[in-house]
């Protein structure tokens, strides 16, 4: 099966009818087991075992289709890919951090982060911003 | 900073945000696939957050999602947000209320009013969505 069918596929079965289901065995480790039941049966922080590992795989599923298809989308449209100073911006924005909208200080934070730091991540380039502010402020 | 989204949130997107997110032409494509990456980000850290897409948005962005072409779209937007009678009936409240609300922007903020979830709004409108959401806890985001 091709790649980008296989995604198309996977896409379609996460959005369908999910009320049919279907026993199956699965191996997994007796301690997980052990952990899952007194998580669920002791401390009712889930329903059931069942439906932790389900919801879990659902996430997973979700999570792993989005990544290939994002570096499928890169590979097809290589000018597509995000700055890191816009992954920053996402991040304040998406976490309502109060540097939310403040697309020059982390545009600033993002250039002068990597004279100094190999492949910082979109949280760094926040701590710096953060920190610019506090001295811009001080100043 | 919170280093994840809360478990119980709904990113709803706007007509410009899923315009902008299945043409990658858009002049603000990158900036949607910026959240994207982020969103995806927060799920592989155990987030349980899901992105939707009024079917009322659909409409308007002519989203057809039997189209090959919205293959890109059909693999990051997990599911469309039906408007059923409890949000038909908001949104029409809403409408009232707030005349320059199409219909679709009146059944994203009808969802944020209804739903219980934590919501975040993908949308070029913000100042509409301020006015009409200011009692909610809503997070708008613009693109």
């Amino acid at each position: 099966m091709q790649k980008t069918v296989a995604l198309d596929q996977i896409a379609e079965l996460l959005r369908a009818d999910q009320s049919q289901t279907v026993n199956t065995s699965m191996r997994i480790p007796v301690a997980l087991r052990d952990a899952a039941s007194i998580a669920t049966d002791e401390l009712k922080m889930a329903q059931s075992t069942t439906v932790l590992t389900v919801e879990a795989l659902r996430q997973q599923l979700r999570s792993l289709l989005m990544r290939a298809s994002l570096d499928e989308h890169y590979d097809n449209h290589p000018e597509s890919r995000p700055t890191l100073a816009e992954l920053a911006q996402a991040e304040a924005d998406l976490s309502n951090h109060h540097l939310k909208n403040q697309d020059e200080l982390i545009a600033r934070a993002s250039h002068d982060i990597l004279q100094v730091m190999q492949h910082p991540t979109p949280t760094d380039v926040l701590i710096w911003a953060e920190s610019l502010r506090f001295y811009q402020v001080q100043l | 900073m919170k280093s994840k989204l809360l478990p119980e949130t709904l990113l709803v997107l706007d007509n410009e945000a899923i315009q902008a997110l299945s043409d990658h032409s858009h002049s603000k494509h990158r900036r949607m696939l910026a959240i994207v990456e982020r969103f995806q980000s927060h799920l592989q850290r155990g987030s349980q957050a899901t992105v939707t897409v009024p079917t009322t948005v659909r409409v308007e962005a002519s989203i057809n999602r039997q189209d090959p072409a919205t293959s890109f779209v059909n693999r990051i937007v997990n599911n469309d947000h039906s408007l059923d009678s409890k949000t038909a009936d908001q949104a029409a409240n809403l409408r009232q209320q707030y005349p320059y609300l199409s219909v679709a922007d009146a059944h994203i903020a009808a969802i944020a009013v209804v739903d219980k979830r934590d919501i975040v709004i993908i949308t070029s409108d913000t100042e509409d969505f301020e006015e009409c959401l200011s009692g909610q806890n809503v997070n708008i985001i613009r693109i």
